[in-house]
């Protein structure tokens, strides 16, 4: 239909269209046209006048370029003037648009970035396994357990006994215990405070490192060690030839200030060569022995006191001997029962840990990379790293606005097209 | 867009409202046969053109058939607005220039008010086209740039409304 529409007009069509525009130019007509030349001048007679009232108040309106004279406005008018001002501002609408679009694209980039990072910490940060699934996966289960593992002290020392014991067995109990360290090391408790509630508090730390860095890692951990005030008791670093499985493997007993303890965890798990294997913190609550302890000296510097008085008002020398006597009993007695306190409270102030490194083949984090200063290497390898992260983000932005912009276009494409079809109603039902 | 631009922009809107504000009421006032609402609607084209300026485009068109292309719409918004015809206003006691062609006065109010009574039973797009053209001085291809058709389609679409008027002028009463 149209494009027949589109074909050259018919002569006679032209020639009455071109004798109505001579007409309305004020030029002569061919007297074949006399009647169409006429309609069109009558035509244009009936054109009317907009009111004189009505042109000075659009003149003044355009005189003041549109500022909004509130007052000499109507209502009618200036819910017409807040129409048209809605209406005619697509850009704000579309901004509007792009606005929620960037909103949304951010909201979801920094969902997954919030979703995707503790899960990458607790994997990446301690160890990046051949069995990395299977390790993540367990960790998910088990960081829904933290909570009760870590409030109850009873039942934590309960399932520390057992981690221990797995984590002997093999790469299944590996990973179980894995997952404790990767969900409870910011949330271990310190039920220590030490010295207040008497108890004595023990870790086990399993960390696993590239054959070759066997002795990093054991300097490492005497350099922990060094900081947080602690001491060796005893360390035994084995190195053999090999690949990443080679036999070498690293034991050491260490004495760490009970205060110092979590600290002194979260940088053994945090070493730059070797990543966290397993983790057992063990508490035993000793408030029993300690009273114990506490009234038994209480007790004998009782007991000695009383000698002391009778010894004064002794006069037999059989009597005397015999209070002597009892007195270096007494006093032999409190002297055990003070040092057994004082043993108790060393254990109390300062908390075992036992640390084991053995060979395996890992990924080491990326703080092994940043930790010896600048190279061009280096610098190259994190700026390829960068502009591939940039790239995923990039990606993953374009994956969200590609679809986002398609389905606005498509709206604003049908809003257009139900606007001009309603339009065109109207004129058909005028 | 500097501050040269801007007065530019607004000197050329200026200029063109000064041409064009009496067109565009008798166009609107032929569509919606309100005049109250001509009134309306031709202010807020202007003020509509106002707001657009800056985007109009010398290159996709003249500013003429942009202006009531904004009225055009305008309008519709409002007859869709209203739902309804508006009533009919006519003066017939409108006085105009008088044709060169006719002598008689009386004959001449009488064949105006007939012309002007067929334009307003004509359906609205005819009696749009029919503004557009003789009341409002646009040229064919302004024309065909407004209604958004071909040049040739809007010259047959012209002929055929100008034949429908013709045909209601001459229709026994």
């Amino acid at each position: 239909m149209r494009q027949s529409e589109d074909m050259p007009l018919d002569p006679e069509v032209l020639a009455e269209l071109e004798a109505i525009d001579a007409t309305l130019a004020g030029e002569p007509v061919d007297p074949d046209h006399a009647e169409i030349a006429e309609l069109a001048l009558l035509l244009a007679a009936t054109r009317e006048l907009p009111s004189e009232q009505f042109t000075q108040t659009l003149d003044a309106r355009v005189a003041r370029r549109f500022v909004a004279a509130p007052a000499a406005a109507s209502p009618r008018q200036r819910a017409r003037a807040r129409f048209s001002l809605w209406s005619t501002r697509p850009a704000f609408a579309s901004a509007l648009a792009g606005g929620f679009a960037a909103v949304v694209v951010a909201t979801v980039i920094a969902s997954g970035a919030l979703s995707s990072g503790p899960a990458r910490t607790a994997v990446n940060g301690p160890v990046v396994y051949s069995k990395e699934h299977t390790l993540s996966t367990v960790a998910g289960e088990l960081n829904t357990n933290a909570g009760t593992t870590s409030e109850h002290t009873p039942s934590r020392a309960a399932k520390s006994a057992t981690f221990g014991a797995a984590s002997s067995n093999g790469a299944a109990a590996l990973s179980t215990t894995n997952l404790t360290t990767a969900s409870l090391s910011p949330t271990v408790p310190t039920p220590a405070a030490g010295t207040a509630s008497h108890v004595i508090q023990s870790a086990q730390l399993q960390l696993t490192t590239p054959n070759a860095h066997i002795d990093a890692v054991a300097q490492e951990v005497f350099n922990v060690v060094s900081l947080e005030n602690g001491t060796v008791q005893h360390s035994q670093v084995t190195q053999a030839a090999g690949g990443d499985n080679g036999g070498s493997y690293a034991t050491f007993s260490l004495s760490i200030p009970t205060s110092n303890l979590q600290q002194t965890m979260t940088r053994m798990s945090s070493l730059n060569y070797a990543s966290v294997s397993s983790r057992t913190d063990g508490t035993q609550n000793v408030g029993g022995q300690y009273g114990a302890d506490q009234r038994h000296i209480a007790d004998q510097k009782a007991v000695r006191s009383a000698l002391l008085r009778q010894l004064q008002t002794a006069y037999t020398q059989s009597a005397i001997d015999s209070l002597q006597a009892q007195l270096k009993l007494a006093e032999q007695q409190l002297s055990s029962d003070q040092t057994a306190l004082a043993s108790l409270q060393h254990q109390i102030s300062y908390s075992s840990l036992q640390v084991q490194v053995n060979a395996g083949p890992i990924v080491l984090p990326l703080r092994a990379a940043q930790s010896h200063g600048f190279t061009v290497g280096r610098a190259a390898h994190d700026s390829v790293r960068v502009l591939v992260v940039a790239a995923g983000v990039a990606l993953i932005a374009l994956a969200v606005m590609v679809p986002l912009g398609l389905v606005a276009v498509l709206a604003a494409w049908v809003a257009y097209w139900l606007r001009r079809r309603r339009r065109q109603q109207a004129l058909d039902a005028a | 867009m500097n501050r040269s631009e801007q007065s530019q922009s607004w000197e050329r809107l200026e200029q063109l409202y000064r041409s064009s504000r009496d067109d565009v009421y008798a166009y609107v006032l032929t569509l919606l046969r309100d005049s109250s609402a001509a009134e309306d609607v031709t202010a807020v084209a202007f003020e509509r053109a106002y707001r657009r300026r800056r985007t109009f485009d010398r290159h996709r068109g003249e500013e003429r058939p942009w202006l009531f292309g904004i009225a055009r719409n305008a309008a519709l918004d409002e007859l869709r607005r209203r739902g309804r015809v508006a009533a009919l206003v006519i003066d017939p006691e409108s006085p105009d220039a008088e044709p060169a062609l006719i002598d008689d006065e009386a004959d001449i109010l009488l064949r105006r008010t007939a012309v002007r009574t067929a334009l307003a039973e004509l359906p609205a797009r005819d009696r749009e086209l029919l503004a557009l053209k003789f009341q409002a001085g646009l040229s064919n291809a302004e024309l065909a740039e407004v209604l958004g058709v071909s040049e040739s389609n809007a010259g047959t679409m012209l002929h055929r409304a100008v034949q429908k008027l013709r045909k209601a002028v001459n229709a026994p009463v």
